[in-house]
């Protein structure tokens, strides 16, 4: 694997040029590994994109209308040392 | 040196107690087989040798006065290399921990361990961390399913699994974040049990999720599991997770009695995606009929939005793991095996309004799973969709994509029990899973245990094993 400094800057393949959720993913994924300082390799940068709408797509289930009234089971002692 | 070494804990400490076998003869034998077998099976990160005779010797001279510290007395364990214990690095298998952390001192489980009187005879192997998968470039034992070298023992407890089923060791500490425990346990064709969320102190192990963590017992029988969690278990003050609950005497709960059992059986999800395997399906079924000639009664049950559960416990996972990992992921990513860099990544990828909505979708799961419960005891699923696939097939975006049984319990911080039921016709192990209330780990190893007396499952041995005993 070769690291590339800025893997999302080359250009997107043909395949993602027809392929509009390709190409979303292609930019998000640039932009988080960029905001995260991440440096990855050419091969990694086509994994990510290929899986984040995978992983966006269930974390957006998780956003269902009857969860309007939860709080989030998180939870702490302020009297705790 | 004895040949035929006993299989369970609860037949070495009859052995034990009867004079048959030393403690020392017992640790050399399993040391013996560690040396002939943990190359092909990388099990074992490092071997204890010498504190583990050292052990054994203690054990044997308390039996010699007349003292007898429990079942576990002299009894040979592994402990999963992401535990800290004093007599051994701790590297989490892993270039990137720091070689100091955990140096020099047994992290609380693994002193009760000691205070019982056992023999630890070393670290077992771990998926990095505890996530992804092995990177044969990074220098550790790479772990193999003993029932086919091909296949996976699955992770992220693998070496303990191994152990356990290759008959390296009598038991062994594993730890859970979405199915570490119970996954080596199906895939290696022996019991393991997750615990309650805080039921087990989890200081002094390298964390994962903070909030998903957890250690468990892994041995071949119920009766084994519940020998070891009755020390294992119980509050620690310098864990801020851990539970104030009075430990039962879990052994002693143990009965065979599963007259008016009422078993929850949820067939969408866990038995009906196209992922779970025929002979899964059957295996699982066959089970439930011993348990119902047992007594126990049958109901067919829905886990609601159990596949958002599943993937709440991803979110919850990699958010609380990235969050550890982020400064060494910035500077040092290529010092991380390959598979457990893909896994981490996706923290970075995922918002804080992501992460407090899985938090959010947990308090609805916990709360209809608490109304389900009051109507059953126990709800009964298979471990695994299908037995061990080959480990060249393996990948971090495979496991993005498939179902998970195991992961809904930890985002609810329930036990959960992994028991073999079977095999597939390429002699793989399968397994089902028995999921309890909070705090029932006693109700789960009592039904395990009852369908154990009925079944040898767990007492079968890979072939690896016996060309040893040979």
């Amino acid at each position: 694997m070769t690291p590339t400094q800025f893997p999302g800057n080359r250009s997107p393949s043909p395949s993602h040029k027809e392929n509009g959720v390709a190409s979303d993913a292609n930019a998000a994924v640039k932009m988080l590994l960029e905001t995260a300082n991440l440096t990855v390799s050419e091969e990694e940068f086509a994994i990510f994109t290929e899986s984040y709408p995978i992983l966006r797509s269930q974390a957006d289930g998780l956003y269902l209308p009857h969860l309007d009234a939860e709080v989030p089971a998180v939870s702490f002692d302020p009297a705790a040392e | 040196m004895p040949q035929d070494l006993p299989l369970t804990v609860k037949d070495a400490a009859a052995a034990l107690r009867s004079g048959s076998v030393s403690s020392v003869q017992l640790t050399e034998g399993f040391l013996n087989r560690i040396s002939l077998l943990n190359e092909s099976l990388g099990a074992f990160v490092a071997v204890t040798g010498e504190s583990a005779l050292k052990a054994a010797q203690a054990a044997d001279s308390d039996f010699a006065a007349g003292v007898d510290r429990g079942p576990l007395q002299g009894i040979p364990l592994a402990v999963k290399d992401i535990i800290a214990t004093e007599d051994a690095p701790t590297t989490a298998n892993s270039r990137v921990l720091d070689p100091e952390w955990g140096k020099g001192v047994d992290a609380p489980v693994v002193a009760r361990l000691r205070s019982a009187g056992t023999v630890l005879l070393g670290k077992t192997t771990t998926s990095e961390f505890a996530i992804g998968l092995p990177d044969p470039d990074k220098g550790f034992p790479i772990p193999r399913n003993p029932w086919n070298l091909d296949h996976t023992p699955a992770g992220s407890s693998s070496g303990t699994g191994i152990t356990v089923a290759a008959g390296l060791a009598l038991g062994g500490l594993g730890t859970d974040t979405g199915g570490s425990v119970r996954g080596p346990a199906a895939q290696n064709g022996h019991t393991g049990l997750k615990v309650t969320f805080g039921r087990v102190p989890k200081n002094g192990v390298a964390p994962l999720g903070y909030t998903l963590d957890s250690v468990g017992p892994m041995a071949r029988s119920a009766y084994d599991c519940a020998i070891m969690l009755e020390v294992m278990a119980g509050y620690d003050s310098g864990d801020s997770y851990a539970a104030q609950v009075p430990v039962p005497k879990y052994s002693e709960l143990l009965t065979g009695d599963l007259q008016g059992l009422r078993v929850g059986v949820p067939m969408p999800y866990f038995y009906d995606s196209p992922e779970v395997t025929d002979e899964v399906r059957t295996a699982v079924f066959a089970a439930l009929d011993v348990l119902k000639t047992g007594g126990a009664e049958m109901s067919d049950v829905e886990v609601p939005y159990a596949e958002q559960a599943k993937n709440a416990n991803h979110v919850t996972l990699v958010a609380e793991a990235y969050s550890f990992h982020r400064n060494n992921m910035v500077n040092r990513w290529n010092d991380y095996g390959r598979f457990t860099r893909r896994a981490l990544v996706r923290g970075a990828f995922l918002t804080a309004a992501d992460y407090t909505q899985a938090q959010r979708f947990r308090s609805f799961f916990r709360r209809e799973l608490a109304q389900l419960f009051a109507s059953y005891d126990v709800l009964i699923t298979p471990t695994w969709p299908s037995p061990a696939p080959r480990s060249d097939e393996m990948s971090p975006e495979r496991q993005l994509r498939s179902v998970s049984f195991t992961g809904p319990w930890n985002l609810a911080g329930l036990p959960a029990l992994a028991v073999p039921c079977g095999f597939s016709s390429s002699g793989l192990p399968l397994s089902m899973q028995i999921i309890g209330k909070p705090f029932a780990e006693g109700a789960l190893l009592a039904v395990a245990d009852a369908y154990q007396r009925q079944t040898d499952w767990h007492l079968k041995v890979p072939p690896v094993h016996t060309a040893v005993a040979a």
